[in-house]
C-alpha cells in the first residue's frame, strides 16, 4: 500500500520488468540463532524478478536459500560425567554436536520507484515474506547414518519494508536494457518459526539486499 | 551434472554431512544419564533446556509440563509409577509486564522459587511447598510414603539460600500429595519404618526421634532416644535394623555408631535404652527373618556375629577375612568385603548354622543377589599382581563372580569382562536366572545364564552408559549420545526399541519467565 501510495505520487516513470541475481541478510537476536551462526545476521543468496505494471510500479518476487550450521560444545554425558553418589555432574569431558538451518524464503510484494537521474533510481518496496526451514542436528559427524541424526521442518511468514536505489546502465545509447545493480535497507520481521519439539527461532529487525540484474 | 548440483542447493535434497562454520557453546549438559525408569516410561532430566520429558516405550517421548520449572533432582517411588522431582523456576524482582523472557531481567532482580511435583502418568499430579534443599529421600516399604531430609553426604548438593532449618524432615503422602514437617533433631540422616507402618524412626546426630504416623498424634515426635547425655559430644548414627516380633510389632531398634563399637538397642515399647558391646565397630547390620536374628560384621575383625533378641546375648562364627557386607536375609545370607583388598565370600545357613567359604577371584565392587536369592551375582575390579598363572591374568581383567547360594551350592563362576562394567541388572525369565552386563565401550549388552555361566550378547547400536531396570521386566540402556540415546531391551525375546534425539527437545527455546501474574 505504502509502495502503491509512492508510485501514485511520484512523476518520472522508472518501472521496469527485472531479472537479478541478488544476496541479503536480516537479523536474528535469538538466542536460539546461537545454534546456526555467530553472527546475529541471516544471510541468503536467490533470484529477484520484477514485472511492471505501472510507470512507478512493478510486482516483485523473489527467492532467497540460506544454509547455516555451528558446531556446539558443552558437558558431555559419557561415562563419569555425572555421578549418582555426589546427586552432581563432573564437567571433566566435552562433547559435541552440529546443527545446519536450511532456509528458503519466497517474497511478493510491490516496488515503486521514480527516476531522479538515467542512472539514479530510488526505490520503495513492501513485500511479503513466506520462509521454510529444516533442521539438522547430528552428533557423530563420522557416521552417515546415526541414530541421533534429527530433521525437522517448519515454516513462518511476516513482512519487510526496505528503501533502495537501482543505478541502471543501459547496454548502449538509447537501449531499453540495462544493467542495473541495487542495493536496499529496510527492516523485516518474521513469526517465530515452530520446529517441533526442538523450540523455535526468529527472525526479525534491519534487513538488506543488494544485486545486479537486467532491466527491460 | 550441474541440475543435479542445483537440485542438491535446494532444502530438503541437500547432503547430510552439516556446515560448521563457527562455534557455540553450552554450560550445561543436555541430558543426565541418570534416568529413571518408571511403570509408564523413562524420565529424563534435561539439564540445558531445562526440561523433564518423559520416553515411552514405544520410542516417542513428550516433555512433562512443570510451569516452566526445572527439574533439579528426582526419585522415583517404590510404586515405580510416581516420580518426586524438586523443581525450581526464575522469577524476576521487577515486575515490568514488558519483561517476558529470563534474559530480560537484570541480573541483580533475578531470583528462584521452587517446589516438590509428584508426576505421574507424565503429567504433574502435585505440587508442594516443600523446600528444594531436601536432597534425599526415605520410603516405606509400600512406597506411599516419603521423607525428604538432608544428606550431608552429599553436603555440596545441599542449596543454602535463605534460611535452612536442618532440625526437620518432610513427610510426604505419595497417594494424596499432603506434606508434613517434622522437627526430629539436628541433621537426620537415616528414616526407618516400623513393620506396620504406624511409626518412623529417624536417625540424626545424637539422637533418634519416633515420628508417628497415623492416629491422633499423627506426625508428632512421640518419643526421642538421646544417644549421649553430654551436648558436647557428637554420636553420628551410622546404621540401623528394625526388630519385629513374631506378632508383628517392631520392639527394638538396633543402632550403630560411626567409629564406634557399642550397638544402641532402642526398646520402642518401654522407650528405653541399653547397650551392647561388640569386640570391634561394625561395617554392617542384618536382619535374618529366618531366625529373627541380627548379623553382624566388622572391616576390622574377620567374624561373623549373631544378636538373638530376647537377652541380647551374642554368638560368633570365625571367618578366615573379615567381611564388611551382609547380602540376603532369609536363611541364607552371602557375606564379602568390598573394601578392596579381601576375596573371600561366605555362605552362611542361619538355620543350620553353617559357613561355606567361597573365593573371588579379584576384589568385589558390587554384589547383587537374585530376586529367588539362589545367586549371588559380583562384579569385580582388575588387581595389582601378576604372575603367569591363571589367577595372575585374571588379575589384569574386571570380572562377573557368580555365587552359588543354594542347598547344594556349585562352585563359583569367574568370567572375564573385556571392558570394565558399568552397570549390572539381574532378571528371571522362565525359572531361569540371568545377569545382564553392560561394559564400557563394548556394543554389546551381555545376558549370563547364572545357573550355566554362558553368556550371551545382545547387540546394541552405540556403546553404553548404563542399565536400569523398568517395573515391567524391561531394561533401559544409556548411551554417550549428547542429542539424547536410550534402548528399551526385553531381556526374553532380546527385541531392542531405540529413542534417540529426546535430548534436543526444547533446547532452542527461549526461556521465559514462568508464573509471572501467580500470587
Amino acid at each position: 500500500m505504502f509502495a502503491t501510495l509512492l508510485a501514485l505520487a511520484l512523476p518520472a516513470a522508472a518501472a521496469t520488468h527485472e531479472i537479478s541475481a541478488e544476496v541479503g541478510w536480516i537479523n536474528s537476536s535469538d538466542p536460539a540463532w546461537d545454534f546456526f551462526s555467530e553472527a546475529a545476521l541471516h544471510g541468503s543468496y536467490g533470484l529477484r524478478l520484477g514485472y511492471a505494471v505501472h510507470p512507478n510500479v512493478a510486482i516483485i518476487g523473489g527467492w532467497q536459500h540460506a544454509v547455516h550450521g555451528v558446531g556446539t560444545s558443552g558437558p558431555g554425558v559419557g561415562a563419569a560425567s555425572y555421578s549418582e553418589g555426589e546427586d552432581d555432574y563432573y564437567y571433566d569431558n566435552e562433547d559435541a554436536f552440529w546443527a545446519a538451518l536450511y532456509t528458503d524464503q519466497v517474497t511478493v510484494g510491490a516496488k515503486a520507484d521514480f527516476q531522479v537521474l538515467t542512472w539514479l533510481h530510488p526505490y520503495a518496496t513492501v513485500q511479503a515474506v513466506g520462509m521454510r526451514g529444516l533442521l539438522r542436528m547430528d552428533d557423530d559427524s563420522q557416521d552417515d547414518e546415526n541414530l541421533t541424526q534429527i530433521e525437522l521442518a517448519g515454516l513462518t511468514g511476516g513482512v519487510l519494508g526496505a528503501v533502495g536505489i537501482d543505478l541502471p546502465v543501459p547496454l548502449r545509447v538509447g537501449s531499453t536494457v540495462a544493467i542495473a545493480p541495487y542495493a536496499e535497507v529496510g527492516y523485516g520481521w518474521l513469526a517465530p518459526m515452530r520446529l517441533d519439539q526442538v523450540g523455535s527461532v526468529q527472525f526479525a529487525g534491519f534487513t538488506g539486499r543488494a544485486g545486479v540484474g537486467v532491466r527491460f | 551434472m550441474t541440475r543435479p548440483l542445483l537440485l542438491l542447493l535446494l532444502a530438503g535434497c541437500t547432503p547430510w554431512e552439516l556446515p560448521d562454520n563457527g562455534s557455540n557453546y553450552l554450560s550445561l549438559p543436555t541430558w543426565d544419564p541418570a534416568v529413571l525408569s518408571a511403570a509408564d516410561g523413562v524420565y529424563v532430566r534435561l539439564p540445558q533446556a531445562g526440561d523433564l520429558v518423559r520416553i515411552k516405550p514405544d520410542g516417542t517421548y513428550a516433555a512433562v509440563d512443570l510451569d516452566g520449572a526445572s527439574p533439579d533432582r528426582m526419585v522415583l517411588a517404590p510404586d515405580g509409577e510416581t516420580v518426586l522431582a524438586f523443581v525450581s523456576w526464575p522469577t524476576c524482582r521487577d515486575e515490568d509486564p514488558a519483561i517476558v523472557y529470563v534474559d530480560e531481567c537484570e541480573d541483580e532482580d533475578l531470583e528462584s522459587d521452587s517446589e516438590l511435583v509428584l508426576v505421574r502418568d507424565g503429567a504433574v499430579a502435585n505440587r508442594l511447598d516443600v523446600p528444594s534443599q531436601y536432597n534425599a529421600f526415605a520410603f516405606n516399604e509400600s512406597g506411599s510414603l516419603a521423607v525428604a531430609y538432608l544428606d550431608f553426604s552429599q553436603g555440596d548438593t545441599i542449596d543454602v539460600s535463605g534460611v535452612l532449618n536442618l532440625t526437620e524432615a518432610v513427610f510426604v503422602d505419595v497417594t494424596s500429595g499432603e506434606a508434613h514437617s517434622v522437627p526430629v533433631g539436628f541433621a537426620p540422616e537415616n528414616v526407618l519404618f516400623s513393620a506396620d507402618g504406624s511409626t518412623a524412626l529417624v536417625l540424626s546426630r545424637s539422637k533418634v526421634a519416633v515420628v508417628s504416623l497415623a492416629g491422633e498424634d499423627a506426625w508428632t515426635r512421640t518419643v526421642t532416644f538421646p544417644l549421649t547425655l553430654d551436648v558436647d559430644q557428637e554420636v553420628d548414627p551410622d546404621n540401623a535394623v528394625l526388630i519385629t516380633s513374631d506378632d508383628g510389632d517392631t520392639d527394638y531398634a538396633l543402632v550403630s555408631v560411626a567409629g564406634q563399637s557399642e550397638l544402641y538397642v532402642l526398646d520402642l515399647t518401654n522407650e528405653s535404652i541399653d547397650i551392647v558391646e561388640l569386640d570391634s565397630v561394625p561395617s554392617d547390620l542384618a536382619v535374618d527373618s529366618a531366625t529373627n536374628h541380627t548379623l553382624i560384621v566388622y572391616a576390622g575383625r574377620a567374624r561373623l556375629d549373631v544378636l538373638e533378641h530376647d537377652l541380647f546375648e551374642i554368638s560368633s562364627v570365625d571367618l578366615d577375612e573379615p567381611a564388611t557386607r551382609i547380602g540376603g536375609g532369609d536363611g541364607r545370607v552371602l557375606l564379602y568385603n568390598d573394601g578392596g583388598r579381601y576375596h573371600d565370600v561366605y555362605v552362611y545357613d542361619t538355620v543350620a548354622e553353617t559357613l561355606e567359604e567361597m573365593r573371588a577371584e579379584n576384589p568385589i565392587r558390587e554384589l547383587r543377589l537374585t530376586g529367588d536369592s539362589l545367586f549371588g551375582v559380583a562384579t569385580m575390579n582388575v588387581e595389582a599382581g601378576g604372575g603367569n598363572d591363571a589367577s595372575g591374568f585374571y588379575d589384569q581383567y574386571y570380572g562377573l563372580g557368580v555365587f552359588d547360594l543354594g542347598d547344594a551350592p556349585a562352585d563359583p563362576v569367574a568370567l572375564l569382562l573385556e571392558g570394565e562394567p558399568v552397570g549390572l541388572e539381574l532378571t528371571e525369565d522362565e525359572g531361569t536366572n540371568y545377569a545382564l552386563v553392560l561394559m564400557n565401550g563394548v556394543d554389546a549388552l551381555q545376558k549370563v545364564d547364572l545357573a550355566r555361566g554362558a553368556a550371551t550378547e545382545i547387540v546394541l547400536e552405540e556403546p553404553s552408559l548404563g542399565i536400569d531396570a523398568m517395573p515391567d521386566g524391561r531394561f533401559v540402556v544409556t548411551h554417550d549420545s549428547m542429542l539424547g540415546l536410550v534402548t528399551f531391551v526385553d531381556a526374553s525375546s532380546e527385541e531392542l526399541v531405540t529413542a534417540a534425539g529426546f535430548a534436543a527437545a526444547g533446547l532452542l527455546e527461549r526461556p521465559v519467565l514462568p508464573r509471572r501474574n501467580v500470587e
